[in-house]
């Protein structure tokens, strides 16, 4: 068996198939707008005409290296290139003002080993893990993304009354449209462009980078972005890294897994829940959104292993974890391989040799990842004066690109001129763009609820997940109490 | 502190407009169900409620004394904002992408993003001809990617069409 | 700096841009002269209401493969998403006329102006053709105690209100199939409470943990489950049984005279000219009617189906009629 499986993912094209896929996945990570999604329904169309293997293969190291990617423009240029990235993006960033390549090294091992953890979770306890995620029902998933939201005053801890106000503009913005309950449109002024609601990547895309840019802008008199440091202290700062926050990387991993492998979630909630955590466990809290690698690390081996989780439910059920994994089914059932229970035992070698894949496209990351990092923290040589209107176009092609749309790359620079006074006044950006994808969940969740239980409120407590959910939240909520109760109260005794 | 007055203006003034945004639409739908307006509603309550929070906590600092000298608003302030260097140049590159965008269903995205890597870089300082390289190269560059490999759309020009096909 | 013949920077910037401008005027100038007449001349772009990754969008990229693959014809496909299907449909009617631009229209477009949506219907099209069409089907949990459909419509009956349904948005496709489904065996569709969901996979799961209690779907969506034993479909509202599922009866053969389901064509603006459809049609026809294209049909477990130009524009007529009365019926109609 294990023979057998080495020499199918060890074909030469195979492995071709999964080389150019991670850099192409390199690639599409890096440039905001163009997503892991879009680029999995981009290839998927090739892997029609590839074997299975290979065109599965495709998909899987394509996606882990885009994950990873869409980390590379965060910590160079504040722009987050996937959602999933938008978590430690400002932590990133801060780190990347001096260390650029050695807080990317770190970042892109951590995500490998999520990767890694994820791809064994994956491969031992699909069946169990597939069974527990089915059964959330609307109501699990309202605390989920409630305790979510809840991620974003832990975030804003400095002054959290503004973390709350970031949280109302973000749900603000994400109401506008045909609301998903009923129907009814809501805060268009008439626009059809508006009914399907501000997209999220051009907001994602404007209130990151437009703020930085006109930062950047005013100031160029300076000539780079950054001064960088000297001397390659890489492996020094991961092997530091990794010793001290080992327990963050597996504790991430494992959030990151499991959220994945929820239905209903993906990748970019796993790196919230991930960072707040962190945060939460951590014991330099305040470092947080300052540039701690903590949350870095936190986040990013969250989101990768998010990818993995994501296969569980699809493999097991046919039913997707995230829009890859949708892209994915189709991609399988091209190839005549149905999910379920019965794809384990019709095309076991098969689906051994795809969970190889996984661990191998997660290994191979680390060589591309490499290669790609060298690469782009050149793009810091270059004068700010040059560099700025260079990424304003990519902004504008990234924020075009998801839709098509004119309108949306309209949305991306009022929503970035509106992150600039937000900036200023101290609202904190992760916390609009937190609210943003959460928002319309916990509402759609909550109201759905009411509906499937008459209106009886009890529902929300009485299945025990969703009471452990519940808890978890309004532990979330008064844990910052506690903890200033207990420091007053220890200040006292000394 | 005069951004938690300026912050609590912005949230209160954000709760009412949506308050009225939401006068058409119902709160509760058939037997008591939330419908299209409770959310909206409930957060700008919240919204409301932060402002006065921070309202309040703006006039117990002044209480406390030392802002009051800040409140003062004159036209020198305002010149001042006008003629910092950093502030003209984030209106200027504003303008520029405003232009920018509005110019692309005209001329297309490939010649209009080149003419405004160009202008912004000459604005800001970089030598023409070196800019004009440059902003050549890069729409190069971005065409081969966007349109030979990866077929993405850009957005079409009414302006010479076939130009780009 | 470089360019230091005299000439001020603000100068130079002028001409540059001016250069430009003309030699792109010359080459748009230049390849509209010599543009050749004969269709179709220049890459199609077929225009997808849907995201990437989606069924229509994976049907619709493999038309373009198979038309750039048998015909030699150049295509694009172009995601115009949002508006429930809106933005999409009311960039393909109100295209240029010209053939190269054509719209992969899908069941929603029978609902826009029922629901108020858009102004945007069949009326705006010239159909090509019809080539998917996917019905409706009960499914229920594999625990569930209603042995056939009929026990199931009177259990309904008895106790409105007490199971409920879910599957797509309230006024989407699958909530229509309960509506006629109900309506036609002599129930209210009220005894049977909609619960929107954002599409049959996150519904199916809903179904597995207990939130509801039936799901409207297509059968090939829940095939998996099917197979994992984790629900039961009860009939399927077709004019026959599936091959694939020839387990599953038709609600006609149970005595309820309903069949409903989603359905996917290719279409052009009304003032398309008919030799310009006549040649779509006939290179699409040929795509359908491949090996390629029907292996990739039934691996996806899409519905294949086939309406000529003018027996697609009789269907449309009358699903846009049906929906209208069902969506009335509902109290949907704003």
């Amino acid at each position: 068996m294990f023979f057998e499986i080495l020499q199918l993912i060890l074909q030469p094209h195979v492995l071709f198939a999964i080389f150019i896929a991670e850099l192409f996945g390199v690639f599409i990570g890096a440039m905001p707008g163009l997503t892991a999604t879009m680029a999995t329904a981009l290839i998927v169309p090739f892997t029609y005409f590839m074997d299975p293997l290979a065109g599965i293969s495709m998909i899987i190291a394509m996606t882990a290296v885009a994950i990873f990617a869409g980390d590379i423009p965060a910590v160079l240029l504040k722009i987050p290139g996937t959602p999933a990235s938008a978590a430690q993006t400002l932590d990133a960033y801060q780190l990347g003002r001096s260390k650029p390549v050695e807080t990317l090294s770190t970042d892109l091992v951590c995500s490998a080993l999520g990767g890694i953890v994820g791809s064994l979770i994956l491969i031992f306890t699909s069946p169990i893990l597939a069974e527990f995620a089915v059964n959330f029902s609307t109501v699990e998933y309202f605390w989920l993304t409630l305790w979510g939201l809840s991620m974003a005053i832990v975030i804003s801890a400095e002054q959290p009354i503004k973390g709350v106000l970031g949280v109302i503009i973000g749900f603000l913005i994400a109401t506008i449209g045909i609301e998903p309950v009923y129907g009814y449109v809501r805060f268009t002024f008439g626009r059809v462009e508006l009914l399907s609601g501000i997209s999220f990547i051009p907001a994602m895309i404007g209130l990151f980078a437009i703020p930085e840019l006109l930062k950047q802008i005013s100031k160029p008199h300076e000539k780079y972005l950054v001064q960088l440091l000297r001397g390659g202290k890489t492996y020094e700062m991961i092997s530091t890294a990794l010793k001290k926050f080992k327990t963050t990387v597996a504790r991430s991993s494992l959030i990151g897994t499991f959220i994945g492998a929820l239905p209903g979630a993906g990748a970019d909630i796993a790196a919230w829940v991930s960072y707040g955590v962190a945060k939460r466990v951590s014991k330099k809290p305040e470092e947080f959104g300052k540039g701690t690698i903590e949350g870095v690390i936190a986040a990013t081996s969250a989101n990768n292993a998010a990818l993995s989780g994501a296969w569980i439910p699809l493999l097991v059920f046919g039913i997707p974890g995230d829009s890859i994994t949708a892209i994915a089914l189709g991609a399988l059932m091209a190839h005549g391989l149905r999910p379920g229970p019965m794809l384990f035992q019709r095309h076991g070698t098969l689906v051994s040799a795809m969970f190889a894949v996984f661990i191998l496209a997660n290994l191979l990351m680390l060589l591309i990842g490499y290669l790609a990092i060298r690469l782009s923290s050149n793009i810091l040589r270059i004068p700010r004066n040059v560099l700025v209107p260079l990424i304003a176009v990519f902004c504008v092609i990234g924020s075009y690109a998801v839709n098509n749309s004119l309108f949306d790359v309209w949305s991306m620079l009022v929503l970035g001129i509106l992150g600039y006074f937000m900036e200023r006044l101290g609202i904190p950006i992760p916390s609009v763009v937190l609210a943003i994808i959460l928002g319309p969940m916990v509402e759609f969740n909550f109201i759905t609820t009411l509906m499937k239980s008459d209106l009886n409120p009890i529902i929300f407590v009485s299945r025990p997940v969703a009471a452990g959910l519940a808890f978890l939240t309004i532990f979330t909520w008064v844990l910052p109490f506690i903890r200033t109760k207990k420091l007053r109260i220890k200040g006292s005794e000394s | 502190m005069m951004k938690d007055l300026t912050v609590s203006i912005i949230s209160i003034t954000l709760g009412l407009f949506i308050i009225m945004l939401c006068r058409d639409l119902p709160m509760f739908i058939a037997r008591g169900y939330p419908g299209p307006s409770f959310f909206p509603l409930l957060l700008s309550s919240v919204s409301i409620l932060c402002g006065l929070i921070l309202l309040i906590k703006f006039f117990k600092d002044v209480r406390k004394g030392g802002i009051s000298s800040n409140l003062r608003f004159n036209f020198r302030v305002l010149r001042q904002v006008l003629n910092n260097k950093p502030v003209i140049n984030a209106l200027k590159f504003s303008a520029l992408l405003v232009a920018y965008i509005l110019l692309i269903p005209y001329a297309g995205f490939f010649l209009v993003s080149l003419i405004f890597m160009f202008i912004t870089q000459v604005v800001y300082g970089v030598s023409t001809l070196k800019a004009f390289a440059i902003s050549s190269a890069v729409i190069l560059f971005v065409y081969v990617l966007f349109i030979g490999i990866l077929k993405v759309v850009v957005p079409e020009p009414i302006l010479g069409q076939l130009l780009y096909r | 700096m470089v360019l230091s013949l005299g000439i001020s920077k603000t100068m130079s910037l002028v001409i540059v841009v001016l250069l430009v401008a003309v030699v792109a005027g010359g080459i748009y100038y230049y390849s509209a002269v010599t543009a050749p007449p004969q269709y179709p001349s220049k890459p199609i772009t077929f225009i997808v209401s849907w995201s990437a990754g989606g069924g229509t969008d994976r049907t619709a990229r493999m038309i373009a493969a198979l038309l750039e693959n048998m015909s030699g014809w150049k295509t694009v496909v172009e995601n115009r998403v949002g508006g429930g299907g809106t933005v999409g449909h009311l960039a393909m009617a109100t295209a240029s006329p010209d053939g190269y631009t054509v719209g992969i229209i899908t069941f929603e477009l029978s609902t826009f102006e029922w629901m108020g949506l858009a102004n945007v219907s069949y009326k705006n099209f010239k159909p090509v053709l019809l080539y998917n069409r996917d019905p409706a089907a009960v499914i229920v949990r594999a625990d569930a105690p209603w042995k056939d459909v009929i026990e199931l419509t009177n259990y309904i009956k008895a106790n409105p209100g007490k199971l409920k349904a879910s599957g797509t948005a309230k006024g989407g496709v699958w909530d229509i199939g309960r509506i006629g489904w109900l309506k036609t065996a002599g129930v209210d569709p009220e005894a049977l409470p909609w619960v929107p969901s954002t599409g049959a996979a996150p519904c199916l799961q809903e179904l597995i943990a207990g939130g509801i209690d039936i799901c409207t779907c297509s059968l090939p969506e829940a095939g998996p489950l099917i197979e994992a034993g984790k629900v039961k479909a009860l009939a399927v509202m077709a004019d026959e049984r599936n091959p694939a599922f020839p387990d599953v009866p038709t609600l006609k053969e149970k005595g309820i005279n309903w069949a409903f389901g989603t359905w996917r064509g290719v279409a052009v603006p009304k003032d398309t000219p008919d030799h310009i459809v006549k040649t779509l049609h006939d290179a699409i026809k040929k795509v359908i009617d491949s090996p390629q294209w029907k292996d990739f049909m039934s691996k996806n477990g899409f519905g294949m189906a086939y309406l000529p130009s003018s027996e697609f524009a009789k269907f449309l007529e009358n699903d846009y009629k049906v929906v209208g009365e069902l969506l009335k019926a509902a109290g949907y109609v704003k």
